[in-house]
């Protein structure tokens, strides 16, 4: 080939060849977001699972309430939100999902709330209040703390809610608990506490009844939620 | 997408793009290419006479081998002279070659220290001969080297230049095979550059020039400590032809630590940044289509790829260490790693698709070059400590390259 002739070949080739690699790319993340979908059909399910155990929980003895515990593709979800957040390009879709996931967090609160009253069982539970941007950096460093401490004590559920997002729900969550505008904040069994907390903090404040956490058979957790308990990327 | 999402994607476009276009050459010299590592030695009628200069500055371990292996090349020995050159020498290297004095073959001259390219200057000066070629005093050439590569100016009035195959010699340690990995690509990268008549470097072992050349154009000149290069640009300038002879090997020494590979590659980028920079006249002239269109640009590109490509590596380590030791600092040593293998979370992104094939690319031009310089080592598992290795050390030399053109402007010394 001769002349210019061959480099335009050559640049119609590469421009071939990044077409093939961003239609696979498209059609495995497709898949992914499919993956979501699916996810979400579930969490749905589920919602309505724990809408339908509010209403049982009147008739019920406390023996025969199962575990609130949401499916454990709900946990797969939000790792799953995660990092689609961070690596696939359609943001509308994550936005939805997570709005979707914080109402189930919520639902699952207030049923545990429900269930620990009705059945005299102390559930601790802790909402945690984050910005997913670099105004907090705290936030990272508390998404750490409550990591580790999800990990100690399985029993404690832990719900993480993301400020940022538009969410009615979260916003009524704020207001309910008189949620400040510095954030991180933390909800621990219905006293807000604001700013940054250590694990040893953490852990004075607990109830004695999650101590030793290996010898407790914790019961199923949700796992936290969303998405990115250390509040940044 | 953010900018630096933008960087990367015309960085890597680009990149595949160079390799792409050698691809294509490939494929359409295919045939002329299929037997060239068994091609047996061509027969040379009315052999021209060749003079060899070996320039020689502390070499009293390998000046022996050096000459050694010219005076044991398979070509009429009434036909070929050495010449060697010692450039002020503070070891013995003067007293090794007066070993030679009574061979008619071998010529030894004594000058003060003027840097290489006067020493071969000299040489040339002292010789009448047909071809005149130039060999370090750290390299040793296969016996057959000559013929092939005398075979090709014979074969084509045009050639005023040849440059043989570099095999790193007898690799000790992991680095030097990676070297030989990498030697192996600038085979595949040189024959190409050779089809398309754009040579840029006519390295200092064992590169057979046309006496007309130093006539025409003149001898080599001081030019950053790469003057092999600079001669090579000036060729170009003057549309003389530089061929690649892929089966013709010359067994180099190579360095044998991280810090002599550093400072041989600050080197060689420095001089090919200045040099550029001294023939930008040439870079997009339509007058030397592939080499001011092709060779130039893409070496830039190179350069600019793995700096920025380096740079947002680091930045991206330093991000992720930082956050590790916030981490550590918050809550201690977290020993629950979370592993989770479901295909979800491999990276389905177009630019992994795209990195993948610039690896297949890069790895079929190391086969393709060990076959053509009749090394036929495939796929071995150096070429994985290769890309290893120069992914970490290789932008350290570019970054310093680049860094000293720009800002300092210290040229690196020589080793």
């Amino acid at each position: 080939m001769k002349g210019f002739k061959k480099y335009f070949i050559v640049l119609l080739i590469t421009i071939a060849l990044f077409a093939v690699a961003w239609y696979i790319s498209t059609y495995l993340n497709n898949k992914k977001i499919t993956d979501i979908r699916n996810a979400q059909n579930k969490v749905n399910v589920d919602i309505m699972s724990s809408e339908t155990q509010f209403y049982l929980l009147q008739s019920l003895s406390c023996q025969d309430i199962g575990n609130t515990t949401l499916a454990s593709e709900i946990s797969d979800l939000a790792d799953k939100i995660s990092y689609a957040e961070q690596n696939l390009n359609d943001p509308n879709q994550i936005q939805l999902l997570k709005q979707q996931y914080s109402v189930l967090e919520v639902k699952d609160f207030l049923l545990t709330k429900q269930i620990s009253i009705r059945c005299k069982q102390p559930i601790t539970t802790i909402l945690y209040f984050y910005k997913n941007s670099n105004s907090c950096a705290d936030c990272t460093r508390q998404g750490y703390v409550l990591d580790a401490l999800r990990q100690a004590y399985p029993q404690v559920r832990i719900y993480s809610f993301d400020t940022g997002l538009d969410s009615s729900t979260i916003r009524a969550l704020q207001t309910i608990y008189k949620i400040p505008a510095s954030l991180p904040s933390l909800v621990i069994n219905g006293k807000t506490q604001s700013g940054f907390m250590s694990l040893d903090d953490l852990e004075k404040l607990l109830p004695s009844s999650v101590t030793n956490p290996l010898k407790a058979t914790p019961p199923p957790t949700i796992k936290s939620p969303l998405i990115n308990t250390q509040g940044s990327k | 997408m953010t900018i630096p999402e933008i960087i990367t994607y015309t960085v890597v476009f680009l990149a595949v793009y160079v390799q792409v276009f050698l691809l294509v050459t490939y494929f359409e010299h295919l045939k002329k290419m299929k037997y060239s590592h068994i091609e047996p030695v061509p027969d040379i009628t009315n052999p021209p006479k060749v003079a060899i200069i070996v320039p020689c500055w502390n070499e009293e371990k390998t000046v022996h081998g050096t000459i050694n292996s010219l005076l044991a090349l398979d070509y009429p020995t009434d036909r070929l002279e050495v010449i060697a050159v010692d450039d002020g020498s503070t070891d013995t290297t003067w007293q090794e070659l007066l070993e030679y004095k009574d061979n008619p073959r071998v010529h030894i001259f004594h000058k003060e220290n003027g840097g290489k390219h006067t020493a071969v200057n000299f040489g040339i000066d002292q010789t009448d001969a047909d071809i005149i070629g130039g060999l370090d005093a750290d390299s040793f050439v296969a016996p057959d080297a000559l013929k092939r590569m005398v075979a090709l100016f014979q074969k084509n009035p045009e050639v005023m230049a040849v440059t043989p195959s570099l095999i790193v010699h007898n690799p000790k340690n992991m680095l030097q095979y990676a070297q030989r990995v990498e030697y192996n690509m600038s085979t595949y990268n040189k024959k190409m550059l050779s089809f398309l008549g754009a040579i840029h470097v006519t390295p200092g072992p064992f590169s057979l020039f046309r006496r007309t050349v130093f006539e025409r154009i003149g001898k080599f000149q001081k030019a950053h400590n790469t003057e092999d290069q600079e001669l090579a640009y000036r060729m170009q300038e003057n549309h003389m032809k530089i061929e690649h002879c892929a089966n013709a090997l010359v067994y180099t020494s190579s360095p044998d630590t991280i810090k002599k590979l550093y400072v041989q590659r600050l080197r060689w980028i420095y001089g090919f940044i200045q040099n550029t920079a001294d023939y930008k006249r040439l870079i997009f002239n339509r007058d030397y289509l592939n080499f001011s269109f092709f060779t130039l640009p893409s070496g830039v590109i190179s350069i600019i790829a793995v700096v920025f490509l380096s740079l947002t590596f680091f930045y991206d380590l330093i991000v992720f260490i930082l956050k590790k030791v916030s981490q550590y600092s918050t809550v201690g040593f977290n020993i629950h790693t979370h592993i989770n293998f479901n295909w979800f979370y491999i990276n389905t992104q177009t630019i992994f698709f795209v990195t993948i094939l610039l690896y297949v690319l890069l790895i079929f031009s190391i086969v393709a070059g060990s076959r053509l310089s009749r090394q036929g080592r495939g796929l071995d598992w150096h070429i994985l400590l290769y890309i290893i290795i120069y992914t970490v050390i290789a932008p350290v030399w570019l970054l310093k390259a680049v860094w000293n053109s720009i800002v300092t402007r210290r040229q690196p010394v020589w080793r």
